[in-house]
C-alpha cells in the first residue's frame, strides 16, 4: 500500500488527499439528502433572507480567507527568500553575527562590518575549489537605492545576460537593478551611507555613469547599482587595489598588498562537496564562512514556529466564527420555523426537517468555502504587493494544496458541526409554530 | 378510499390542564364536517389532535389506524398518507411558484410525477393553472388559498382538514373557495373537518360541531 502511494505523483497524492478530507461531509451529505428533493425548499430558503444569509457565508469568506492566506504568504516569503539567497553559495565575511550579514550580502540591509583583508582574498580566490570570487562591497547609496561595489563576473552570475545596454567596462561606469529608476548613460553621483545616515555631500565630484540594466532577479538587487569595486575604494581614497595605483583597469585579480578591504567575499562553487570544504577552510577566528541557505532555513525554522503559533490563532479564530455561524444558523433556522413546522403538518419526516436545515448550513459554509478561497488570494496578493515593495523580494504567492487542504477541513468540521442545528430544529412544538 | 374518525376519551393535556376532552365523536367516511365555537374553545386543538400533531390519550381511529397508539414518527407518515391541511394564513412559500407550493412534497414524496400530474389538475380545476408559474407572493389571498388546496390534496389524501380557510379572503373569494372546497371533497368521497368561524363554511356542512373550553357541547346536521 505504501509503495503504491509512493508511486503516485505529488499531485494525485495531493487530490487524493484532498479527497479523503472531504469524504466524511460529502458521505455524510449523501447518506442525509439521500431520496429527497431539496433544491426547491433550499432555494427559498436562500430567498427568504438573502441578507442574513450572505452575511453569513461573508463571515465564514472572510475567516477562511485569513488562514488561508496566512499560509499561502508564509510560504510565498520562505520560496522569495529563498530563490534569492539561492545565488549565494557560500559568503565569506569577517567574525560577527551570520544573519546581520545574510541580511546586508544578500537582501542589502546595510549593517557595519569589519573588513576582509588581502591576504584572506588572496587565500580565497586562489582556492580550487571556488568557481567565483566576487567582493561585495557596500556602504554607499544614490536616493536609497544601495550601491555595491563588485565584478562583471558578479554581475553576470546574479543577473546572467543583461536586459539593457552593456556591461560596465571601466571605473565611475554603473549597471542597474532593474527597479532602478535611471535611463542608460544617466549620471548619478553617491552618498555615503544609505538611508536616513546617508551623507549626501561626502563624495563631491564622484559621479557615476550607467551603462546598462541587469534583468529582473526578484530581490533586493533589482533596486542596487552595481560598480566595479575598484570604483568604490576609489571613492573613499583607499587605492584601486591593483598594484598600480594609476592602473585603470578593473576587476580580479586583485593585489593582496594593495587590497583595500572588502565586508563581504561571495564564493560560488560548482558543487556541495567543494561548498563544505572551503566553508570549513575559512571558519576561523580570523573569518567567517556560511552557508545563506543554512541561516535562512534557521530563520524559517524561527518563522515556522511563529506560523504555527499564528495557525493556532488562526485556528482559534475560525473555531470562534464557526460557533458564532452556528448560532447564527440557529437562529436562523428559527427564522425558518413555521416553514418546517408546515413541511411537518404535510407529512414531511423528520429526516426531511433534518436534511434541509443542515443542507442549508452546508450551502452557506460551502459558499463561504469557496468564496473565502477568493478572499484568501486577494488578501495575499495585496500583502505580497506590500512586502514586495517594502523588501524589494518578489514574493510571489498562490493557493496550492495545503490551503485547499486547510479549507477542506475546516468545511467537513463545519458541516459535523452543523448537525448541531440540524438537530435542534427537530425539537420545536409544530402547533405552536403553525398557530403562532 | 375514505376514512371515518372514531374517537372515544380523546384527551390532550398541557401539563395537568386539559385542552380538549371528547367522550364521544365518530365522523363517517366521506363527510363534511365543521368545527365552530368562541376562541380558546379548543377548535384548532381539535384539528391538531385530528392531525396527528399532538399526543393525545383515548383513542383516535381514523379508518382503522388508531393515531393514539402511534409513535410521533408513525403519526407523521400517516399524516403524510392520508391527510391534507389548509391554513388560515396560508403558509406558502412565499420565493416559490404557484406551482412549486403546490408540489412541495415532492420533497419527501417518491411519486413524484403522479404528484405533480394530479397537481396540475387540480390547479386547472381550482382556476389557477395560468398563474402557475407566478410566485406566491405576487398572488391574491383567494389566490394564495387555492394554491393551498392544490397542495393539500395533490398527494390525493383521503382526509382534508382545514384551520378557518376563509378567515383571510373577502367574502366573493371565501364563497368560492368553500364551494370548490365542497365539491372536491364530495367529488372524490374524502372526509374533510374544517374549523371556521364563518355560517357560510357552516352551511356547507353535513355537520357542525360546537366546542367550548375543550368540550363537545352542540351537534348539529345540515
Amino acid at each position: 500500500m505504501a509503495e503504491l502511494w509512493n508511486g503516485l505523483s505529488a499531485d494525485m497524492q495531493d487530490a487524493l488527499t484532498l479527497l479523503a478530507i472531504l469524504a466524511p461531509g460529502l458521505v455524510l451529505g449523501a447518506v442525509i439528502c439521500r431520496g429527497l428533493r431539496l433544491w426547491p425548499l433550499l432555494s427559498s430558503l436562500l430567498r427568504r433572507y438573502p441578507w442574513t444569509n450572505l452575511g453569513y457565508v461573508a463571515l465564514v469568506a472572510l475567516s477562511v480567507g485569513l488562514g488561508v492566506g496566512l499560509i499561502a504568504q508564509e510560504r510565498g516569503l520562505r520560496q522569495a527568500s529563498a530563490r534569492v539567497a539561492a545565488k549565494f553559495d557560500l559568503i565569506l565575511a569577517a567574525p560577527g553575527d551570520e544573519i546581520a550579514m545574510l541580511m546586508a550580502t544578500v537582501y542589502l540591509q546595510p549593517t557595519g562590518a569589519p573588513l576582509l583583508d588581502g591576504v584572506t582574498w588572496d587565500q580565497v580566490s586562489r582556492s580550487a575549489g571556488a568557481a567565483l570570487v566576487a567582493p561585495i562591497a557596500y556602504g554607499d547609496s544614490w536616493q536609497g537605492h544601495p550601491l555595491v561595489g563588485s565584478t562583471a563576473e558578479f554581475v553576470a552570475h546574479l543577473s546572467g545576460d543583461l536586459a539593457e545596454g552593456r556591461m560596465f567596462a571601466e571605473n565611475w561606469q554603473a549597471v542597474i537593478g532593474a527597479r532602478v529608476p535611471l535611463e542608460i548613460g544617466a549620471h548619478l553621483s553617491p552618498a555615503h551611507g544609505a538611508d536616513e545616515a546617508a551623507e549626501h555631500d561626502a563624495h563631491e565630484g564622484i559621479e557615476f555613469q550607467i551603462t546598462g540594466r541587469m534583468a529582473p532577479t526578484g530581490s533586493p538587487w533589482d533596486d542596487a547599482i552595481i560598480t566595479p569595486v575598484e570604483s568604490v575604494w576609489l571613492t573613499h581614497g583607499l587605492g584601486n587595489g591593483h598594484e598600480d595605483a594609476g592602473s585603470d583597469r578593473i576587476g580580479a585579480p586583485f593585489d593582496p598588498r594593495h587590497f583595500p578591504g572588502t565586508p563581504a567575499i561571495l564564493i560560488a562553487t560548482p558543487d556541495l562537496a567543494a561548498a563544505y570544504g572551503l566553508q570549513a577552510q575559512f571558519s576561523s577566528d580570523r573569518t567567517m564562512a556560511f552557508f545563506p541557505g543554512a541561516v535562512l532555513a534557521r530563520l524559517h525554522g524561527l518563522m515556522g514556529n511563529l506560523r504555527e503559533v499564528m495557525s493556532v490563532l488562526s485556528l482559534g479564530t475560525q473555531i470562534l466564527v464557526a460557533a458564532s455561524v452556528m448560532a447564527g444558523l440557529i437562529v436562523l433556522s428559527r427564522l425558518f420555523a413555521r416553514r418546517l413546522a408546515l413541511l411537518q403538518a404535510l407529512g414531511a419526516p423528520a429526516r426531511m426537517i433534518f436534511a434541509l436545515v443542515w443542507a442549508h448550513a452546508a450551502l452557506l459554509l460551502g459558499a463561504g468555502a469557496v468564496l473565502g478561497l477568493g478572499v484568501g488570494l486577494v488578501a495575499v496578493r495585496g500583502l505580497s504587493a506590500v512586502l514586495s515593495a517594502r523588501s524589494g523580494l518578489l514574493i510571489e504567492p498562490h493557493l496550492g494544496w495545503p490551503e485547499l487542504h486547510v479549507v477542506a477541513a475546516y468545511f467537513t468540521l463545519a458541516l459535523l458541526v452543523a448537525l448541531v442545528p440540524a438537530a435542534l430544529a427537530l425539537t420545536r412544538p409544530v402547533t405552536q409554530e403553525l398557530r403562532r | 378510499m375514505s376514512l371515518s374518525l372514531s374517537a372515544r376519551d380523546l384527551t390532550v393535556r398541557s401539563g395537568a390542564r386539559v385542552l380538549l376532552s371528547l367522550e364521544r365523536l365518530d365522523l363517517p367516511a366521506g363527510s363534511l364536517t365543521g368545527i365552530r365555537g368562541a376562541s380558546g374553545a379548543g377548535k384548532s386543538t381539535a384539528l391538531h389532535a385530528m392531525a396527528g400533531l399532538l399526543a393525545a390519550s383515548g383513542s383516535l381511529i381514523w379508518g382503522e389506524t388508531d393515531l393514539a397508539r402511534l409513535s410521533q414518527p408513525a403519526r407523521t407518515r400517516f399524516r403524510g398518507q392520508h391527510m391534507g391541511m389548509i391554513f388560515q394564513d396560508f403558509l406558502l412559500f412565499e420565493e416559490m411558484t404557484a406551482r412549486e407550493n403546490a408540489l412541495v412534497s415532492a420533497a419527501f414524496r417518491p411519486d413524484r410525477a403522479a404528484l405533480a400530474a394530479r397537481a396540475d389538475a387540480l390547479m386547472q380545476r381550482l382556476g389557477i393553472a395560468a398563474l402557475a408559474d407566478r410566485r406566491a407572493e405576487l398572488l391574491s389571498g383567494g389566490e394564495r388559498q387555492r394554491v393551498a388546496v392544490a397542495r393539500a390534496l395533490a398527494h390525493d389524501p383521503a382526509i382534508l382538514l382545514a384551520d378557518e380557510p376563509t378567515a383571510s379572503l373577502d367574502r366573493a373569494a371565501a364563497d368560492a373557495l368553500i364551494a370548490d372546497l365542497a365539491a372536491l371533497a364530495r367529488d372524490e368521497g374524502r372526509t374533510v373537518v374544517i374549523v371556521s368561524h364563518d355560517a357560510h363554511v357552516w352551511a356547507a356542512m353535513d355537520r357542525v360541531l360546537t366546542l367550548d373550553d375543550g368540550h363537545l357541547c352542540g351537534d348539529s346536521h345540515g
